[in-house]
């Protein structure tokens, strides 16, 4: 087994913990995984990025040019990372900040989840890593079969900051549901 | 219980205090900057300093100030930093006096990851022409391992020590195991350069003295740079490390190192499944290079050398050109500026060289 995901985004959108998460929960269960970010100079604003690998065998290059998983938040990563995925691939697109698509490549399953939509109901922007984290939990059921794994992990993270946890639970959980709703 | 998943500069630093270290002295430049943060918060807790000082020149000379009364330091930066430390790790090379050089290597006047310090590292210490202790992992685990043990070999040999990560590297989170602490030790072997109290007056080292009425300075100098080019040949014999990857029968090889190698295991892996004979040689040590290990490629049958590395100009492409035999055809696939090498570029590159050799 290999998985390669990558995330895609612009920085302050909350991509380096959804990575970070789904690693570190990787890690827990005694597989093989990399975490690589990527970053330019802008802390907030500028596009960022994270590759993560998942295997039962070594891993060699932890930056994959073809993903299995590719998540992109917003137009310009739409533009740039599109095509980098494998057929039988997943392409999830934050449907809030990027409405137009083309048609997806040969063999890719396109998935369209308006991740900022659900921050938006919730009110605040800054949860869009629980939203999104809960949304791509669901498309890695075959690694991962309970997603509340996820949630525990974000929730331990987060037990400095009880006033945060019960807005991020719902947060994952409505992410969790708007991909759930996408995949029908 | 589940490993420690940390990032690759974070394991350097926890590795090198576990390893036992006096001081840490340093400067932030990105991407090794996490290094000197992890540092502020847990060097002191074990017992050493640390100064972020104000300068990269003067993190170099505290570290050869450390060196010099046999203690051990360590400091991290990047080939910009690299660059203004020259002054202290030219005189310490020449007066063998020891320190901990971890650089995260970037692309010039960008914060994306590179090799591009190969040649700085391996053959530009000093104007004097004397060469340091260089080693390059290819993991977190392998950094954390590498890590560990440089002070006790800096000490052992009397030399900087320089640790080449890269950004990809030292950015990364890769599960770990951590080794245990261990105390710090005062070197025994350093000779102080003027006497200390209690102590007889001993030879400078950078500056011998003549050792007779006949001996004449020059004489001095050249005996002196004589005992410790013969150190430097013995290292070549000695001190080299390497890891060899699918060499038994292998008919092409790739010689890369660093993160690149990592990468390039994944390439060999795809060219075995092809049915081609390709190994991979890895040098851990660049100075002393294995050089050889790779003189000896012809006699195993070797037919083609592939040579990997982030950085253009290719920097370890003409370190292995130098030593292997030269009627071997010999070819690079390197990538720059923030771009990774590619296992599957790696591979068509050696199926190219591999079809020129047949032809």
């Amino acid at each position: 087994m290999l998985k390669s995901m990558y995330f895609a985004g612009i920085g302050g959108q909350g991509l380096q913990v959804v990575g970070k998460t789904i690693a570190a929960v990787a890690n827990e269960k005694g597989y093989h995984v990399t975490y690589s970010p990527k970053y330019g100079t802008a802390k907030r604003g500028g596009l960022t990025s994270c590759f993560v690998v998942i295997s039962d065998d070594e891993i060699g290059n932890p930056r994959k040019k073809k993903q299995d998983l590719l998540v992109v938040m917003e137009p310009k990563a739409y533009a740039q990372f599109h095509h980098d995925v494998k057929a039988g691939g997943t392409l999830v697109v934050n449907s809030t900040l990027v409405p137009q698509t083309e048609e997806p490549d040969e063999g890719v399953k396109q998935v369209n989840v308006p991740l900022h939509g659900i921050c938006a109901e919730l009110g605040n922007t800054k949860v869009i890593s629980s939203v999104a984290l809960g949304a791509v939990a669901e498309l890695l059921k075959d690694i991962f079969p309970d997603t509340q794994e996820f949630l525990d992990f974000m929730l331990k993270q987060l037990s400095k900051r009880p006033d945060l946890l019960e807005l991020n639970k719902k947060a994952f959980e409505m992410g969790n549901q708007a991909m759930l709703e996408s995949l029908k | 219980m589940a490993k420690a998943f940390m990032k690759g500069n974070e394991a350097v630093a926890e590795a090198v205090i576990r390893g036992g270290v006096d001081l840490f002295a340093g400067y932030p430049i990105t991407p090794s900057s996490e290094m000197l943060e992890y540092a502020s918060d847990h060097v002191e807790e074990a017992g050493g300093k640390f100064i972020q000082v104000e300068s990269e020149l003067a993190a170099s000379t505290m570290l050869a100030a450390a060196g010099l009364i046999g203690r051990r330091a360590f400091t991290t930066t990047s080939g910009p930093g690299l660059a203004l430390m020259t002054e202290n790790l030219s005189n310490m090379t020449l007066s063998r006096v020891t320190a901990l050089f971890v650089v995260v290597q970037r692309a010039a006047n960008n914060i994306t990851p590179e090799q591009a310090d190969y040649n700085y590292a391996t053959k530009g210490l000093g104007h004097n022409g004397q060469r340091g202790y260089v080693i390059a992992p290819s993991t977190v685990q392998e950094a954390v391992d590498l890590a560990y043990t440089a002070l006790d070999i800096g000490q052992e040999l009397e030399v900087p020590v320089l640790l080449m990560m890269d950004g990809m590297l030292g950015q990364m989170e890769e599960p770990i195991d951590l080794p245990p602490y261990k105390p710090s030790k005062i070197s025994t072997k350093l000779i102080p350069p003027t006497g200390c109290k209690g102590r007889q007056k001993v030879d400078s080292r950078s500056m011998p003295r003549p050792r007779s009425m006949t001996e004449s300075m020059e004489d001095a100098l050249e005996r002196a740079r004589n005992e410790l080019f013969q150190e430097n040949l013995r290292w070549v014999d000695e001190e080299v490390k390497y890891e060899e990857y699918m060499m038994d029968d292998a008919e092409y090889v790739i010689v890369s190192y660093g993160s690149a190698a990592r990468i390039c295991r994944d390439a060999v892996k795809l060219l075995r499944e092809k049915g081609y004979r390709v190994g991979m040689f890895r040098p851990i040590t660049i100075s002393p290079f294995p050089e050889k290990q790779i003189a000896g490629f012809k006699a195993r049958g070797v037919r083609g050398v592939l040579t990997v590395e982030m950085a253009i100009p290719p920097m370890l492409h003409y370190d292995v050109r130098l030593h292997l035999d030269q009627t071997i055809p010999c070819n690079f696939y390197n990538r720059c500026g923030g771009n990774i090498v590619d296992e599957n570029e790696a591979a068509e590159a050696m199926i190219k060289l591999i079809e020129e050799v047949q032809k």
